[in-house]
This record gives structure tokens, C-alpha cells and sequence, in this order.
């Protein structure tokens, strides 16, 4: 049994408003873990990956990071160091103006000095086939290549945990292709987020899905449960 | 085939904001964007405050000096300087008849003076001479690099970063609007005068600031992903070579030399009166 890279005790969250997404959820990601989750759109799985980043606040539960509970911005901050969060829409992830920048920009908020910095980001593009991205300007890349460098953003940060909010949207097959290849190639902890089954079947092992506001393992709500036999539970 | 066509009005729509002087290897282009910034100011400030003949010769002079140093594009740049001057031209309808003094010619009730076409002039050089070194300092560097170099000023933080972003997000921002209106137009909106049309358009501003505030938000949580605490690290440093000083002292020489024709006043007549005694 691996230990708990993070995990959720009892997590509730309601939108103001009195919408409720989230009623005593417990979740948790250990070391080597490559999980999928499911769910209809609005099921709270994006609000359950902000919860963990710490991005929203749970009403009442609260998230542990390698044991012990994250408390307040500081905590998350720390937090944030071992797990990386890939967004949905690469633009929002891309906000420097070239691609080396953007890959440098969490190793130099870890502390890094510009250099090392530049040289992970480096090694980083290097991983992901985007050797000679280093000077694109961000905006622009095409969806695919932004997507790509978004992951590269993520990975420079050298992340215990990758969570994955709907990976493979507006993708095309070879870029698809391209993330599967990637991801299954990473040593790191995953939790994805996605509608795309078939791409869930070739990075996941197990899946949870999101629906009656919890996380229940296995049973997809798509009812096609002989795609996803093989998963194991 | 959906995608190519996004993709190619993404395009056009990002023609408007191009850069098309950026790809050169003048040593100019090669020179240290803080450097250029600061030659540009000055030049600009000096150029645009002088009041002779002389030295608003001395201006045009000067910027297409800087052109020449730069290897601009010239078609690339006469179209540039084409819509600068189509303005232009607007003052040489009003001015010339503007200001009292030697009548020169008249037509219907309104005197054109030798004063006021000498003025009107001095405006024409003097703006054309200043967007001509303008373009061969700033428009030859990329966006990013110009906030880089204003970084390397030491120009307050939040301006540089203000300025990144909104280079950065103004195309985003465009793609949402112009996607928008796509969408309109597939449901047969065409732009009338009408209330209608008003209120369309308010619709659509008013998405468009609600979904840009909507994508801050994302991109401030995507930045706290990534460890930000609320300092920005700069990756790129410059260095100042012998070359950039070159460029430095020309630009200060220069302005000096406008400074010094406006303080001794010199006029074309003084500068005629010795060889027609």
C-alpha cells in the first residue's frame, strides 16, 4: 500500500446560492495511482479538483497533503509544489509572452535561480518533443502545441501528483495520440478528468465518477460498462 | 476544414496588430530594448517640442538616418507613413490660413500667409521625422521584448506586467469577440441602425468584459498552480554593449542639437541672409 499523496476527508461545498456539488466526499491519490473520473457535466468534478488545489474553499471537510491537513494559503502553497494542475483551456495556463517564460515560471517561483530555471524548462520541452518551442511567442502556438506546453509548464515544476481537467478537449487524433503517448510515459501520480473514454481506458487503471453530489468508485455513468471492464476496481 | 477556416480569420484578424518590422538584423534590431526605449523617448520629446524650420529639418534628417541604420522595409514603410501623413494633410487645408503675416495667396475671403505655410511645415517634418526614428527603435523589437526592456529600466513592475498581459490577452479577448459575432451572424444578425443592432452590440461588449473577467480569474488561480506568492522573476537579463552606447550617444547628440537650435532661435532668414546680403 502507497502512501497518500493527498486526500479529502468529508469535503462538502455548496455554491453561493445554495447550490450543493459536494456532500462529504472522500477521495485520495497515492503514490503510483493513475485514476479517471467521471461524471455528468455539472457533477462538481472540476470544483472537486479546485477544492484540492485549494483554489475553493470546502464548506466543511478538509484536505490532507501527504498526511497532514493543508491549513490556510500557505499550506495550498505548499501543496502546489507536489501536485501540478493541467486547466481545461490552455489559454488561461499560458499567460507569458513566450513559451520558455511560461516553462520557467514555476521552477523560478520554487526558488530556482534564472539559469536553472531556464535549463529545466529546457529539459522539460525537451521531454515532451518541443525542443525549439523555446522562443514561440504563446499565442501563437496551435491548440494542439498549447496544450502540449501547458503540460510542460506543469511537469517543470517536477510534481509528485498531475491532475488533469479534460485533457484531450479540442484535440486531434495525432495530438491525442502525441498526450496518451506522454502521459504513460510520466513516473507521477494522476488523477484525469475526462469525457473521452477511450483515452481514460489507455492512461487510467481505475475510475471514480462524480454523481448524487459524492465520488463513488467504479460504475460509469456512461452505462457502458463493457468498455470499461477491464478497469480495475 | 472548420479548423483552417477559424484559423485563417484568426489571422486576419491578427494582421491589425502585427508586427511588421520586427524580422531585420540591423544593429539596431540587435541592440538593448532599454537602450532604445530610453533613445526613443528622448528623441521623441525633443523632436516633437521644436518650433524652427532649421531643426525640424534636422529631425526629418535624423529619422530617416535611423532608417537607414535599421534597413527598414521601404514599402512596409511608406504605407506606414502614408496613414501618418493622410492627417497631415488636414492641417495643410487649415492652417496655412491660420496665422497673421505675409500674404502669399487668397482665395475667397480667406489669406494664406507665408507664417502660417512655414508652420505647417515645420509640423510636417518634424512628425514625419520622429514616427521615422520611432519605428526604427521601437517597432523593430517584439512586444515581449519591449516589456523585457522596460523591466531592464526599472520601470514600476505592475506597468511592465500590465502591459505583458495585455499584449498577451488582447488576441484571446479578440478571438472571443470576433467568435461572438460569428455566431451572430450565423443566426442572420447583419448591422443595421436600429435599436436592435445597439443592443446586439451592448450584448456583446458586455459578454465579452464578463468572460474576460471570467478568464483573469482563471489565470490568476493557473498562476497560484504554479507557486506564484506574488513576485514575478524576470528570466531574460540583457546585457549593454559597446554598440548600444553608440546608438545611446547618437540619440543624445541629436537631441542636444535640436535643444541647442530652439534656444539660439536660429530662423531660415539667418540662415540665408549671409549668402544674399
Amino acid at each position: 500500500m502507497h502512501p497518500a499523496i493527498f486526500s479529502l476527508e468529508d469535503i462538502s461545498f455548496t455554491y453561493p446560492g445554495g447550490i450543493k456539488v459536494l456532500d462529504e466526499v472522500n477521495f485520495k491519490l497515492s503514490e503510483g495511482d493513475k485514476i479517471a473520473l467521471t461524471g455528468h457535466n455539472g457533477s462538481g468534478k472540476t470544483t472537486l479538483l479546485h477544492i484540492i488545489m485549494g483554489l475553493l474553499h470546502p464548506s466543511s471537510g478538509q484536505v490532507l497533503y501527504k498526511g497532514s491537513p493543508v491549513q490556510g494559503e500557505k499550506g495550498f502553497q505548499e501543496l502546489r509544489k507536489g501536485v501540478g494542475l493541467l486547466f481545461q483551456q490552455a489559454d488561461d495556463q499560458l499567460f507569458c509572452p513566450t513559451v520558455i517564460e511560461d516553462v520557467a515560471f514555476g521552477p523560478l517561483n520554487l526558488g530556482h535561480n534564472p539559469d536553472k530555471a531556464r535549463k529545466i524548462a529546457k529539459y522539460t520541452l525537451c521531454l515532451l518533443g518541443l525542443s525549439g518551442y523555446e522562443d514561440r511567442v504563446t499565442y501563437r502556438l496551435s491548440g494542439g502545441e498549447k496544450k502540449l506546453v501547458s503540460l510542460a509548464t506543469v511537469l517543470a515544476m517536477q510534481p509528485e501528483a498531475l491532475v488533469l481537467d479534460e485533457p484531450t478537449n479540442d484535440l486531434d487524433p495525432a495530438m491525442r495520440g502525441r498526450l496518451i503517448e506522454i502521459l504513460n510515459s510520466l513516473d507521477v501520480a494522476m488523477l484525469v478528468v475526462s469525457h473521452d473514454l477511450d483515452f481514460l481506458k489507455q492512461v487510467t487503471q481505475s475510475e471514480y465518477s462524480c454523481r448524487n453530489h459524492s465520488v463513488q468508485m467504479g460504475a460509469s455513468v456512461f452505462k457502458s460498462g463493457k468498455d470499461l471492464s477491464h478497469c480495475k476496481v | 476544414m472548420r479548423a483552417t477556416q477559424f484559423k485563417r480569420n484568426q489571422e486576419k484578424l491578427l494582421q491589425h496588430i502585427t508586427e511588421p518590422f520586427v524580422s531585420g538584423n540591423s544593429f539596431i534590431h540587435r541592440a538593448h530594448p532599454g537602450i532604445r526605449l530610453v533613445c526613443a523617448f528622448l528623441f521623441s520629446l525633443c523632436g516633437a517640442l521644436v518650433t524652427t524650420l532649421p531643426s525640424a529639418c534636422c529631425v526629418l534628417v535624423t529619422g530617416i538616418m535611423f532608417v537607414i541604420s535599421a534597413r527598414l522595409p521601404f514599402f512596409r514603410l511608406f504605407k506606414r507613413l502614408f496613414f501618418v501623413n493622410f492627417f497631415i494633410l488636414f492641417l495643410w487645408i487649415f492652417l496655412p490660413f491660420s496665422r497673421p503675416g505675409e500674404e502669399v495667396f487668397s482665395i475667397g475671403p480667406f489669406t494664406a500667409t507665408m507664417e502660417g505655410i512655414v508652420y505647417t511645415l515645420i509640423i510636417t517634418l518634424k512628425s514625419n521625422g520622429v514616427i521615422l526614428a520611432m519605428t526604427s527603435l521601437l517597432s523593430t523589437m517584439p512586444i515581449q521584448t519591449m516589456g523585457s526592456g522596460m523591466q531592464s529600466l526599472h520601470l514600476p513592475e505592475k506597468l511592465c506586467r500590465l502591459f505583458l498581459f495585455t499584449w498577451r490577452y488582447v488576441h484571446v479577448m479578440g478571438i472571443e469577440f470576433s467568435k461572438m459575432k460569428r455566431a451572430a451572424t450565423m443566426r442572420n444578425f447583419i448591422p443595421r441602425t436600429n435599436l436592435h443592432t445597439y443592443k446586439t452590440y451592448a450584448w456583446l461588449m458586455g459578454m465579452l468584459l464578463v468572460r474576460s473577467l471570467d478568464r483573469a480569474q482563471r489565470v490568476w488561480q493557473a498562476m497560484l498552480c504554479r507557486g506564484f506568492t506574488g513576485t514575478f522573476h524576470v528570466l531574460n537579463s540583457f546585457k549593454i554593449h559597446k554598440k548600444d552606447w553608440l546608438l545611446f550617444t547618437t540619440s543624445i547628440t541629436f537631441s542636444t542639437l535640436f535643444i541647442i537650435l530652439e534656444i539660439y532661435k536660429i530662423e531660415v532668414k539667418q540662415c540665408i541672409q549671409p549668402f544674399f546680403p
